[in-house]
Protein backbone atom coordinates (compact mmCIF):
# COMPACT_ATOMS: atom_id res chain seq x y z
CA UNK A 1 0.00 0.00 0.00
CA UNK A 2 2.70 2.51 0.51
CA UNK A 3 5.79 2.28 -1.46
CA UNK A 4 5.87 5.91 -1.41
CA UNK A 5 8.73 5.79 1.23
CA UNK A 6 11.22 5.71 -1.24
CA UNK A 7 10.31 9.57 -1.80
CA UNK A 8 11.75 10.22 2.07
CA UNK A 9 13.96 12.90 1.50
CA UNK A 10 17.89 11.09 2.28
CA UNK A 11 16.46 7.63 2.42
CA UNK A 12 18.63 4.88 1.60
CA UNK A 13 18.53 3.30 -2.33
CA UNK A 14 19.49 -0.26 -2.91
CA UNK A 15 21.38 0.13 -5.79
CA UNK A 16 24.45 -1.95 -6.88
CA UNK A 17 27.53 0.72 -7.19
CA UNK A 18 30.89 1.46 -6.33
CA UNK A 19 29.67 4.11 -3.91
CA UNK A 20 27.32 1.88 -2.07
CA UNK A 21 30.32 -0.89 -1.74
CA UNK A 22 33.10 1.47 0.25
CA UNK A 23 33.11 1.21 3.70
CA UNK A 24 30.30 3.22 5.52
CA UNK A 25 33.43 4.56 7.64
CA UNK A 26 35.50 5.92 4.37
CA UNK A 27 32.17 7.45 3.62
CA UNK A 28 31.59 8.84 6.45
CA UNK A 29 35.04 10.49 7.02
CA UNK A 30 34.87 11.60 2.69
CA UNK A 31 31.71 13.37 3.75
CA UNK A 32 32.74 15.51 6.84
CA UNK A 33 36.21 16.28 5.07
CA UNK A 34 34.31 17.75 1.89
CA UNK A 35 32.20 19.66 4.22
CA UNK A 36 34.55 21.00 6.05
CA UNK A 37 36.52 21.87 2.88
CA UNK A 38 33.28 23.86 1.98
CA UNK A 39 33.29 25.41 5.32
CA UNK A 40 36.62 26.65 5.97
CA UNK A 41 37.67 28.18 2.19
CA UNK A 42 35.13 28.92 -0.77
CA UNK A 43 35.62 31.09 -3.92
CA UNK A 44 34.47 30.20 -7.62
CA UNK A 45 37.38 27.88 -8.67
CA UNK A 46 36.93 25.67 -5.15
CA UNK A 47 32.81 25.60 -5.83
CA UNK A 48 33.90 24.21 -9.38
CA UNK A 49 36.20 21.76 -8.19
CA UNK A 50 33.73 20.39 -5.24
CA UNK A 51 30.75 20.38 -8.45
CA UNK A 52 33.30 18.32 -10.21
CA UNK A 53 33.39 15.83 -7.61
CA UNK A 54 29.49 15.37 -6.38
CA UNK A 55 28.35 15.24 -10.10
CA UNK A 56 30.08 12.24 -11.37
CA UNK A 57 29.71 11.14 -7.67
CA UNK A 58 25.78 11.13 -8.22
CA UNK A 59 26.02 9.43 -11.78
CA UNK A 60 28.64 6.24 -10.47
CA UNK A 61 26.32 5.55 -7.68
CA UNK A 62 23.73 5.73 -10.10
CA UNK A 63 21.47 8.18 -8.00
CA UNK A 64 19.39 10.62 -10.74
CA UNK A 65 19.61 14.24 -10.18
CA UNK A 66 15.73 14.08 -9.91
CA UNK A 67 16.32 12.44 -6.17
CA UNK A 68 18.88 15.40 -5.62
CA UNK A 69 16.62 17.92 -7.10
CA UNK A 70 13.57 16.38 -4.27
CA UNK A 71 15.78 16.87 -1.67
CA UNK A 72 16.09 20.97 -2.40
CA UNK A 73 12.90 21.43 -2.59
CA UNK A 74 11.98 22.08 1.42
CA UNK A 75 14.92 23.99 1.10
CA UNK A 76 14.73 25.79 -1.86
CA UNK A 77 12.94 29.16 -0.01
CA UNK A 78 15.84 29.05 2.22
CA UNK A 79 18.70 29.33 -0.66
CA UNK A 80 16.31 31.95 -2.52
CA UNK A 81 16.43 34.57 0.58
CA UNK A 82 20.00 34.18 1.47
CA UNK A 83 20.69 34.41 -2.53
CA UNK A 84 18.79 38.07 -2.56
CA UNK A 85 20.05 39.31 0.22
CA UNK A 86 23.62 38.66 -0.35
CA UNK A 87 22.71 40.24 -4.06
CA UNK A 88 21.71 43.35 -2.64
CA UNK A 89 24.04 43.96 0.35
CA UNK A 90 27.60 42.81 -0.45
CA UNK A 91 29.37 45.94 -1.39
CA UNK A 92 31.34 46.85 -4.50
CA UNK A 93 30.48 47.93 -8.10
CA UNK A 94 27.15 48.94 -8.36
CA UNK A 95 25.31 47.82 -11.83
CA UNK A 96 21.97 48.81 -10.69
CA UNK A 97 20.28 50.94 -7.77
CA UNK A 98 17.25 50.31 -6.28
CA UNK A 99 16.74 52.99 -3.23
CA UNK A 100 19.33 52.56 -0.58
CA UNK A 101 19.94 48.70 -2.29
CA UNK A 102 22.54 48.31 -5.07
CA UNK A 103 23.05 45.39 -7.14
CA UNK A 104 26.97 44.66 -7.19
CA UNK A 105 29.07 42.41 -9.76
CA UNK A 106 30.71 41.30 -6.33
CA UNK A 107 26.82 40.46 -5.02
CA UNK A 108 25.70 38.49 -7.98
CA UNK A 109 29.23 36.50 -7.31
CA UNK A 110 29.50 35.88 -3.65
CA UNK A 111 25.06 34.86 -4.31
CA UNK A 112 26.44 32.40 -6.68
CA UNK A 113 28.93 30.79 -4.50
CA UNK A 114 27.03 30.86 -1.44
CA UNK A 115 24.12 29.05 -2.71
CA UNK A 116 25.78 26.92 -4.92
CA UNK A 117 27.48 25.74 -1.43
CA UNK A 118 24.90 25.25 0.40
CA UNK A 119 23.60 23.20 -2.69
CA UNK A 120 26.60 21.03 -2.45
CA UNK A 121 26.91 20.65 1.14
CA UNK A 122 22.76 19.16 1.17
CA UNK A 123 24.47 16.91 -2.05
CA UNK A 124 27.10 15.25 -0.29
CA UNK A 125 25.26 14.52 3.01
CA UNK A 126 22.27 13.08 0.81
CA UNK A 127 24.70 11.11 -1.18
CA UNK A 128 25.80 9.93 2.26
CA UNK A 129 22.80 8.73 3.31
CA UNK A 130 21.55 7.63 0.12
CA UNK A 131 24.30 4.94 -0.37
CA UNK A 132 24.47 3.80 2.89
CA UNK A 133 22.34 1.78 4.75
CA UNK A 134 21.19 2.73 8.27
CA UNK A 135 22.46 -0.10 10.12
CA UNK A 136 26.14 0.29 8.49
CA UNK A 137 25.45 4.24 8.93
CA UNK A 138 25.11 3.66 12.61
CA UNK A 139 28.16 1.13 12.11
CA UNK A 140 30.01 3.69 11.16
CA UNK A 141 29.09 6.28 13.08
CA UNK A 142 28.98 4.86 16.90
CA UNK A 143 32.91 3.20 15.41
CA UNK A 144 33.91 6.85 14.79
CA UNK A 145 32.75 7.55 18.20
CA UNK A 146 34.65 4.33 20.05
CA UNK A 147 37.36 6.92 21.29
CA UNK A 148 34.28 8.95 23.31
CA UNK A 149 34.06 6.02 25.52
CA UNK A 150 37.33 6.24 27.36
CA UNK A 151 35.83 9.02 28.84
CA UNK A 152 32.86 7.10 30.33
CA UNK A 153 30.38 8.52 27.49
CA UNK A 154 27.49 6.31 26.70
CA UNK A 155 28.80 5.58 22.80
CA UNK A 156 26.43 2.40 23.02
CA UNK A 157 23.30 3.72 24.02
CA UNK A 158 23.66 6.37 21.67
CA UNK A 159 24.47 3.77 18.56
CA UNK A 160 21.17 1.74 20.22
CA UNK A 161 18.96 4.98 20.07
CA UNK A 162 20.16 6.47 16.41
CA UNK A 163 19.73 2.77 15.03
CA UNK A 164 16.48 2.39 16.40
CA UNK A 165 15.87 5.47 14.94
CA UNK A 166 16.70 5.38 12.15
CA UNK A 167 14.78 1.63 11.61
CA UNK A 168 11.76 3.39 12.53
CA UNK A 169 11.72 5.99 10.35
CA UNK A 170 10.53 4.74 7.18
CA UNK A 171 7.96 3.22 9.41
CA UNK A 172 6.99 6.61 11.18
CA UNK A 173 6.77 7.95 7.47
CA UNK A 174 4.23 4.95 6.38
CA UNK A 175 2.12 5.63 8.90
CA UNK A 176 2.09 9.26 8.56
CA UNK A 177 1.13 8.72 5.23
CA UNK A 178 -1.53 6.56 5.83
CA UNK A 179 -2.95 8.52 9.17
CA UNK A 180 -2.70 11.54 6.32
CA UNK A 181 -4.66 9.63 3.53
CA UNK A 182 -7.68 8.55 6.30
CA UNK A 183 -8.18 12.31 7.10
CA UNK A 184 -8.33 13.23 3.71
CA UNK A 185 -10.34 10.36 2.62
CA UNK A 186 -12.98 12.39 5.86
CA UNK A 187 -12.78 15.49 4.12
CA UNK A 188 -9.79 17.08 5.51
CA UNK A 189 -8.08 19.66 3.45
CA UNK A 190 -4.05 19.95 4.25
CA UNK A 191 -3.48 22.28 1.18
CA UNK A 192 -5.92 24.78 3.15
CA UNK A 193 -4.85 28.40 3.94
CA UNK A 194 -6.67 28.91 6.67
CA UNK A 195 -4.97 28.81 9.78
CA UNK A 196 -7.79 27.13 11.88
CA UNK A 197 -8.05 24.14 9.43
CA UNK A 198 -4.14 23.91 9.49
CA UNK A 199 -4.55 23.52 12.98
CA UNK A 200 -7.27 21.31 13.68
CA UNK A 201 -5.50 18.95 10.20
CA UNK A 202 -1.64 18.89 12.27
CA UNK A 203 -3.42 17.78 15.00
CA UNK A 204 -5.47 15.35 13.37
CA UNK A 205 -2.21 13.68 12.57
CA UNK A 206 0.14 14.44 15.16
CA UNK A 207 -2.13 12.71 17.96
CA UNK A 208 -2.51 9.68 16.26
CA UNK A 209 1.05 9.79 15.41
CA UNK A 210 2.22 10.22 19.08
CA UNK A 211 -0.23 7.25 20.52
CA UNK A 212 0.81 4.71 17.93
CA UNK A 213 4.78 5.71 18.42
CA UNK A 214 4.29 5.37 22.43
CA UNK A 215 2.56 1.90 21.83
CA UNK A 216 5.28 1.11 19.72
CA UNK A 217 8.21 1.97 21.91
CA UNK A 218 6.84 0.01 24.73
CA UNK A 219 5.86 -3.48 22.74
CA UNK A 220 9.47 -3.01 20.92
CA UNK A 221 11.01 -2.37 25.20
CA UNK A 222 8.86 -5.48 25.88
CA UNK A 223 10.30 -7.24 22.82
CA UNK A 224 14.18 -6.51 23.39
CA UNK A 225 14.03 -7.40 27.21
CA UNK A 226 12.22 -11.01 26.54
CA UNK A 227 14.92 -11.71 24.25
CA UNK A 228 17.95 -11.09 26.86
CA UNK A 229 18.87 -7.34 26.19
CA UNK A 230 21.05 -5.93 28.74
CA UNK A 231 21.80 -2.08 28.52
CA UNK A 232 25.81 -1.44 28.42
CA UNK A 233 26.55 -5.02 27.35
CA UNK A 234 29.26 -5.98 25.21
CA UNK A 235 28.01 -6.33 21.42
CA UNK A 236 29.04 -8.21 18.29
CA UNK A 237 28.50 -7.63 14.94
CA UNK A 238 26.89 -9.95 12.65
CA UNK A 239 28.52 -8.26 9.55
CA UNK A 240 32.29 -6.82 9.76
CA UNK A 241 32.69 -4.13 7.61
CA UNK A 242 36.10 -4.26 5.34
CA UNK A 243 38.53 -1.88 4.11
CA UNK A 244 39.57 -2.10 0.54
CA UNK A 245 41.56 -1.28 -1.96
CA UNK A 246 39.11 1.41 -3.86
CA UNK A 247 38.52 2.52 -0.04
CA UNK A 248 41.97 3.77 0.59
CA UNK A 249 42.04 5.46 -3.45
CA UNK A 250 39.03 7.30 -2.29
CA UNK A 251 40.36 8.48 0.99
CA UNK A 252 43.28 9.58 0.05
CA UNK A 253 41.69 11.47 -3.29
CA UNK A 254 39.35 13.66 -0.73
CA UNK A 255 42.48 14.26 1.67
CA UNK A 256 44.35 15.80 -1.09
CA UNK A 257 40.97 17.86 -2.35
CA UNK A 258 41.08 18.97 1.10
CA UNK A 259 44.33 20.17 1.08
CA UNK A 260 44.12 21.55 -2.14
CA UNK A 261 41.32 23.97 -0.59
CA UNK A 262 43.17 25.76 1.55
CA UNK A 263 45.58 27.03 -1.56
CA UNK A 264 42.88 28.03 -3.65
CA UNK B 1 -4.76 -16.11 -17.11
CA UNK B 2 -7.87 -13.91 -17.35
CA UNK B 3 -11.05 -15.38 -16.49
CA UNK B 4 -13.58 -12.56 -17.85
CA UNK B 5 -17.16 -13.70 -16.10
CA UNK B 6 -18.42 -10.00 -16.69
CA UNK B 7 -18.47 -7.65 -18.99
CA UNK B 8 -17.48 -4.08 -18.80
CA UNK B 9 -20.00 -2.09 -18.86
CA UNK B 10 -19.91 1.51 -19.40
CA UNK B 11 -22.39 3.24 -17.00
CA UNK B 12 -23.40 6.94 -15.67
CA UNK B 13 -23.83 6.57 -11.77
CA UNK B 14 -21.35 4.22 -10.00
CA UNK B 15 -18.03 3.25 -10.62
CA UNK B 16 -16.24 2.66 -14.34
CA UNK B 17 -12.73 1.97 -14.38
CA UNK B 18 -11.17 1.26 -17.56
CA UNK B 19 -7.20 0.08 -18.12
CA UNK B 20 -5.81 1.38 -14.46
CA UNK B 21 -2.56 1.28 -14.62
CA UNK B 22 -0.58 2.74 -11.25
CA UNK B 23 3.20 3.00 -11.07
CA UNK B 24 4.57 3.98 -7.61
CA UNK B 25 8.05 6.46 -8.42
CA UNK B 26 7.24 6.70 -12.09
CA UNK B 27 10.02 7.21 -14.17
CA UNK B 28 12.69 6.72 -11.44
CA UNK B 29 14.89 3.68 -11.16
CA UNK B 30 12.75 2.02 -8.38
CA UNK B 31 9.52 2.40 -10.07
CA UNK B 32 7.46 -0.60 -9.08
CA UNK B 33 4.27 -1.27 -10.55
CA UNK B 34 1.01 -1.84 -8.35
CA UNK B 35 -1.60 -2.09 -10.97
CA UNK B 36 -1.39 -3.74 -14.31
CA UNK B 37 -4.38 -3.00 -17.10
CA UNK B 38 -7.28 -3.26 -14.25
CA UNK B 39 -10.82 -3.07 -16.00
CA UNK B 40 -14.29 -3.07 -14.06
CA UNK B 41 -17.66 -1.50 -13.52
CA UNK B 42 -19.82 -1.39 -10.51
CA UNK B 43 -23.79 -0.33 -10.68
CA UNK B 44 -25.68 1.53 -8.13
CA UNK B 45 -26.30 -0.64 -5.26
CA UNK B 46 -23.93 -3.15 -6.09
CA UNK B 47 -21.67 -5.10 -3.77
CA UNK B 48 -18.18 -5.68 -5.40
CA UNK B 49 -15.58 -7.54 -3.98
CA UNK B 50 -11.61 -7.03 -4.61
CA UNK B 51 -9.87 -10.44 -3.84
CA UNK B 52 -6.00 -11.27 -3.43
CA UNK B 53 -3.43 -11.90 -1.39
CA UNK B 54 -0.87 -9.50 0.40
CA UNK B 55 0.95 -7.35 -2.14
CA UNK B 56 -1.47 -8.20 -4.79
CA UNK B 57 -2.55 -4.08 -5.23
CA UNK B 58 -5.71 -3.91 -3.26
CA UNK B 59 -5.00 -0.96 -1.10
CA UNK B 60 -3.71 0.88 -4.46
CA UNK B 61 -6.96 -0.08 -6.30
CA UNK B 62 -9.12 1.52 -3.67
CA UNK B 63 -7.25 4.47 -3.19
CA UNK B 64 -7.98 5.87 -6.57
CA UNK B 65 -11.75 5.77 -6.13
CA UNK B 66 -11.39 8.36 -3.69
CA UNK B 67 -8.77 10.37 -5.36
CA UNK B 68 -5.86 9.65 -2.91
CA UNK B 69 -4.10 8.42 -6.03
CA UNK B 70 -4.69 9.47 -9.53
CA UNK B 71 -3.70 6.77 -12.28
CA UNK B 72 -0.74 6.49 -14.33
CA UNK B 73 -2.56 5.99 -17.28
CA UNK B 74 -6.26 4.59 -17.73
CA UNK B 75 -9.38 6.04 -16.54
CA UNK B 76 -11.41 6.04 -12.78
CA UNK B 77 -15.32 7.37 -13.29
CA UNK B 78 -17.32 7.94 -10.14
CA UNK B 79 -20.60 8.94 -10.73
CA UNK B 80 -20.02 9.96 -14.66
CA UNK B 81 -17.01 12.36 -13.20
CA UNK B 82 -13.85 11.25 -14.29
CA UNK B 83 -11.22 11.20 -11.40
CA UNK B 84 -7.79 12.85 -11.96
CA UNK B 85 -5.95 16.16 -10.34
CA UNK B 86 -8.11 19.25 -10.90
CA UNK B 87 -11.67 17.72 -9.78
CA UNK B 88 -13.18 18.69 -6.64
CA UNK B 89 -12.21 16.30 -4.57
CA UNK B 90 -14.47 17.72 -1.47
CA UNK B 91 -17.48 16.48 -3.70
CA UNK B 92 -15.57 13.04 -4.85
CA UNK B 93 -14.99 12.70 -0.68
CA UNK B 94 -19.02 13.41 0.30
CA UNK B 95 -19.78 10.53 -2.11
CA UNK B 96 -17.02 8.20 -1.81
CA UNK B 97 -16.28 7.10 1.96
CA UNK B 98 -13.17 5.37 2.91
CA UNK B 99 -12.32 2.97 5.80
CA UNK B 100 -8.73 2.26 5.88
CA UNK B 101 -7.04 -1.00 7.38
CA UNK B 102 -7.03 -0.81 11.28
CA UNK B 103 -9.15 2.27 10.63
CA UNK B 104 -8.31 3.03 14.69
CA UNK B 105 -4.88 4.18 13.92
CA UNK B 106 -6.72 7.44 12.46
CA UNK B 107 -8.50 8.36 15.94
CA UNK B 108 -7.69 11.47 17.27
CA UNK B 109 -10.19 13.19 19.33
CA UNK B 110 -10.89 14.08 22.75
CA UNK B 111 -14.41 12.70 22.54
CA UNK B 112 -15.95 9.82 20.55
CA UNK B 113 -18.66 13.00 19.38
CA UNK B 114 -15.82 15.14 18.27
CA UNK B 115 -14.23 12.13 15.98
CA UNK B 116 -17.15 11.05 14.29
CA UNK B 117 -18.36 14.57 13.55
CA UNK B 118 -14.60 14.83 12.32
CA UNK B 119 -15.91 14.44 8.40
CA UNK B 120 -18.88 15.59 8.96
CA UNK B 121 -17.15 19.32 10.10
CA UNK B 122 -14.51 19.19 6.91
CA UNK B 123 -17.52 18.59 4.91
CA UNK B 124 -18.90 21.81 5.61
CA UNK B 125 -21.86 20.23 7.41
CA UNK B 126 -23.82 22.41 9.91
CA UNK B 127 -23.83 21.61 13.31
CA UNK B 128 -27.52 20.35 13.70
CA UNK B 129 -26.86 18.30 10.96
CA UNK B 130 -23.51 17.17 12.77
CA UNK B 131 -25.39 16.59 15.98
CA UNK B 132 -28.49 14.47 14.17
CA UNK B 133 -26.35 12.45 11.37
CA UNK B 134 -23.55 11.83 14.37
CA UNK B 135 -26.15 10.38 16.75
CA UNK B 136 -28.13 8.05 13.67
CA UNK B 137 -24.19 6.97 13.05
CA UNK B 138 -23.16 5.72 16.81
CA UNK B 139 -26.63 4.04 16.75
CA UNK B 140 -26.47 2.29 13.57
CA UNK B 141 -22.70 0.76 14.43
CA UNK B 142 -24.41 -0.76 17.73
CA UNK B 143 -23.80 2.36 20.22
CA UNK B 144 -25.93 3.75 22.94
CA UNK B 145 -24.89 7.54 21.63
CA UNK B 146 -25.42 9.64 24.71
CA UNK B 147 -23.35 6.59 26.77
CA UNK B 148 -20.55 6.95 24.63
CA UNK B 149 -20.36 10.17 23.02
CA UNK B 150 -18.39 12.08 25.98
CA UNK B 151 -15.85 8.76 26.39
CA UNK B 152 -12.22 9.42 24.70
CA UNK B 153 -12.01 7.00 21.88
CA UNK B 154 -7.71 6.21 22.13
CA UNK B 155 -9.17 4.46 25.54
CA UNK B 156 -12.22 2.05 24.10
CA UNK B 157 -11.20 -1.74 23.03
CA UNK B 158 -10.15 -2.60 20.03
CA UNK B 159 -13.63 -3.76 18.82
CA UNK B 160 -15.31 0.11 20.02
CA UNK B 161 -12.82 1.81 18.40
CA UNK B 162 -13.43 -0.20 14.81
CA UNK B 163 -16.72 0.99 15.27
CA UNK B 164 -15.86 4.60 15.95
CA UNK B 165 -13.56 5.04 12.83
CA UNK B 166 -16.67 3.11 10.96
CA UNK B 167 -19.08 5.52 12.33
CA UNK B 168 -16.77 8.59 11.19
CA UNK B 169 -17.46 7.30 7.55
CA UNK B 170 -20.75 6.48 7.64
CA UNK B 171 -22.24 9.52 9.46
CA UNK B 172 -21.20 11.22 5.84
CA UNK B 173 -24.00 9.38 4.78
CA UNK B 174 -21.56 8.16 1.21
CA UNK B 175 -23.02 6.38 -1.53
CA UNK B 176 -20.20 4.30 -2.11
CA UNK B 177 -18.69 3.26 0.46
CA UNK B 178 -14.83 1.61 -0.15
CA UNK B 179 -13.89 -0.85 2.88
CA UNK B 180 -9.79 -1.66 2.97
CA UNK B 181 -10.46 -5.26 4.82
CA UNK B 182 -12.11 -3.61 7.57
CA UNK B 183 -12.27 -6.34 9.71
CA UNK B 184 -8.66 -7.25 10.15
CA UNK B 185 -7.74 -7.84 13.48
CA UNK B 186 -11.33 -8.33 15.07
CA UNK B 187 -12.90 -11.15 17.01
CA UNK B 188 -14.98 -13.39 15.83
CA UNK B 189 -18.30 -11.80 17.19
CA UNK B 190 -17.09 -7.79 16.17
CA UNK B 191 -16.01 -9.62 12.61
CA UNK B 192 -19.98 -10.63 12.71
CA UNK B 193 -21.29 -6.98 14.01
CA UNK B 194 -19.50 -5.07 11.57
CA UNK B 195 -20.45 -7.66 8.30
CA UNK B 196 -24.00 -7.66 9.68
CA UNK B 197 -24.20 -3.58 9.69
CA UNK B 198 -22.48 -3.46 6.17
CA UNK B 199 -24.92 -5.44 4.54
CA UNK B 200 -27.98 -3.69 6.43
CA UNK B 201 -26.27 -0.58 5.55
CA UNK B 202 -26.03 -1.48 1.70
CA UNK B 203 -29.83 -2.61 1.71
CA UNK B 204 -31.18 0.40 3.74
CA UNK B 205 -28.83 2.86 1.24
CA UNK B 206 -28.55 1.42 -1.83
CA UNK B 207 -25.17 1.87 -1.79
CA UNK B 208 -22.03 0.42 -3.64
CA UNK B 209 -19.71 -1.18 -1.46
CA UNK B 210 -15.91 -1.97 -2.98
CA UNK B 211 -14.74 -4.50 -0.24
CA UNK B 212 -11.36 -5.64 -0.03
CA UNK B 213 -10.19 -8.50 1.44
CA UNK B 214 -7.99 -11.77 0.72
CA UNK B 215 -11.04 -14.04 2.32
CA UNK B 216 -13.98 -15.16 0.16
CA UNK B 217 -16.44 -15.67 2.77
CA UNK B 218 -15.92 -12.35 3.38
CA UNK B 219 -16.63 -11.13 0.45
CA UNK B 220 -19.13 -13.44 -0.41
CA UNK B 221 -21.59 -12.14 2.86
CA UNK B 222 -21.75 -8.70 1.46
CA UNK B 223 -20.90 -8.67 -2.38
CA UNK B 224 -22.16 -10.94 -5.69
CA UNK B 225 -19.37 -9.86 -7.91
CA UNK B 226 -15.62 -9.23 -7.90
CA UNK B 227 -12.20 -9.21 -9.06
CA UNK B 228 -9.07 -11.31 -8.17
CA UNK B 229 -6.08 -9.48 -8.25
CA UNK B 230 -2.43 -10.78 -7.96
CA UNK B 231 0.78 -9.11 -8.41
CA UNK B 232 -1.60 -6.26 -9.91
CA UNK B 233 -2.79 -8.05 -12.69
CA UNK B 234 -6.48 -8.85 -13.30
CA UNK B 235 -7.13 -12.75 -12.85
CA UNK B 236 -10.61 -12.74 -12.80
CA UNK B 237 -13.41 -10.37 -12.83
CA UNK B 238 -17.23 -11.81 -12.36
CA UNK B 239 -19.71 -14.00 -10.47
CA UNK B 240 -17.44 -14.93 -7.44
CA UNK B 241 -18.69 -18.42 -6.54
CA UNK B 242 -19.00 -19.53 -10.40
CA UNK B 243 -14.92 -18.81 -10.18
CA UNK B 244 -14.14 -20.54 -6.77
CA UNK B 245 -16.16 -23.91 -8.31
CA UNK B 246 -14.56 -24.01 -11.44
CA UNK B 247 -10.87 -23.15 -10.70
CA UNK B 248 -8.19 -24.22 -8.86
CA UNK B 249 -5.61 -21.25 -9.42
CA UNK B 250 -6.77 -19.74 -6.28
CA UNK B 251 -4.75 -22.25 -4.35
CA UNK B 252 -1.95 -20.15 -5.42
CA UNK B 253 -3.58 -16.40 -5.17
CA UNK B 254 -2.87 -16.02 -1.39
CA UNK B 255 -6.79 -15.85 -1.22
CA UNK B 256 -8.82 -18.06 1.77
CA UNK B 257 -10.85 -20.01 0.00
CA UNK B 258 -14.31 -20.93 0.82
CA UNK B 259 -14.99 -22.51 4.33
CA UNK B 260 -17.18 -25.31 3.26
CA UNK B 261 -15.16 -25.84 0.05
CA UNK B 262 -12.15 -26.31 2.37
CA UNK B 263 -14.09 -28.96 4.25
CA UNK B 264 -15.04 -30.81 1.28
CA UNK B 265 -11.53 -30.66 -0.14
CA UNK B 266 -10.05 -32.29 3.03
CA UNK B 267 -12.48 -34.87 3.38
CA UNK B 268 -11.83 -35.95 -0.34
CA UNK B 269 -8.02 -35.87 0.75
CA UNK B 270 -9.31 -38.55 3.17
CA UNK B 271 -10.63 -40.62 0.50
CA UNK B 272 -14.25 -39.95 1.15
CA UNK B 273 -16.06 -39.81 -2.27
CA UNK B 274 -17.28 -36.26 -2.14
CA UNK B 275 -17.99 -33.28 -4.50
CA UNK B 276 -15.45 -30.72 -3.59
CA UNK B 277 -17.53 -28.52 -6.26
CA UNK B 278 -19.51 -26.71 -3.43
CA UNK B 279 -19.92 -22.97 -1.89
CA UNK B 280 -22.80 -23.07 0.49
CA UNK B 281 -23.43 -24.45 3.70
CA UNK B 282 -26.24 -26.35 2.63
CA UNK B 283 -24.36 -28.07 -0.09
CA UNK B 284 -21.60 -29.22 2.01
CA UNK B 285 -24.35 -30.99 4.16
CA UNK B 286 -26.23 -32.41 1.14
CA UNK B 287 -22.58 -34.06 0.08
CA UNK B 288 -22.24 -35.18 3.47
CA UNK B 289 -25.62 -36.49 3.69
CA UNK B 290 -24.66 -38.75 -0.02
CA UNK B 291 -21.78 -39.86 1.37
CA UNK B 292 -23.25 -41.48 4.68
CA UNK B 293 -26.04 -43.17 2.28
CA UNK B 294 -23.46 -44.51 -0.34
CA UNK B 295 -21.18 -46.14 2.86
CA UNK B 296 -24.53 -47.47 4.54
CA UNK B 297 -25.36 -48.62 0.94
Amino acid sequence: MFQNYKNLSGYYLSLNSVIHKLNPQVKLICMILLMSGLLINYNLVIILMYSLVLLPAYQIAKIPLTVLYNSFKPLIWIIFFSSVAHLFTTPGEPLLSIGFLSLTVEGIQKSLILSTRLILIIGFTMLTSLTTSPVNLVEAISSLLKPFSWLRLPVNQFSLMLSLSLRFLPVIYEEAERIKKSQVARGANFSSWSLKSKVNNVVSIIIPMIYSAIIRADDLAIAMEIRGFKIGEKRTRLKETRFNFIDLVILILTIIIFIITFFL
Amino acid sequence: MLYQGGVSRSIVMGISVQNLTHIYNYKLPWEFKALDSISFSVEDGEGFAVLGGAGSGKSTLAQHVNGLLFPTSGKVIVNGTTVKPGVNLLELRKTVGMVFQYPEAQLFGETVFEEVAFGLRNLGFSEEVVESQVQEALNLVGFMPSAIRHRNPLLLSGGEKRKVALAGIIAMKSSILVLDEPTSGLDIRSKKEVLTFLKEYRKANKAIIIYITHSLEEALSICERGIILSEGKQVYQGDLPEYFIKNEDWKYLNIEPPINRGIALTLKEKGLKINDRIITRLELIKEIEKCFKTIKT
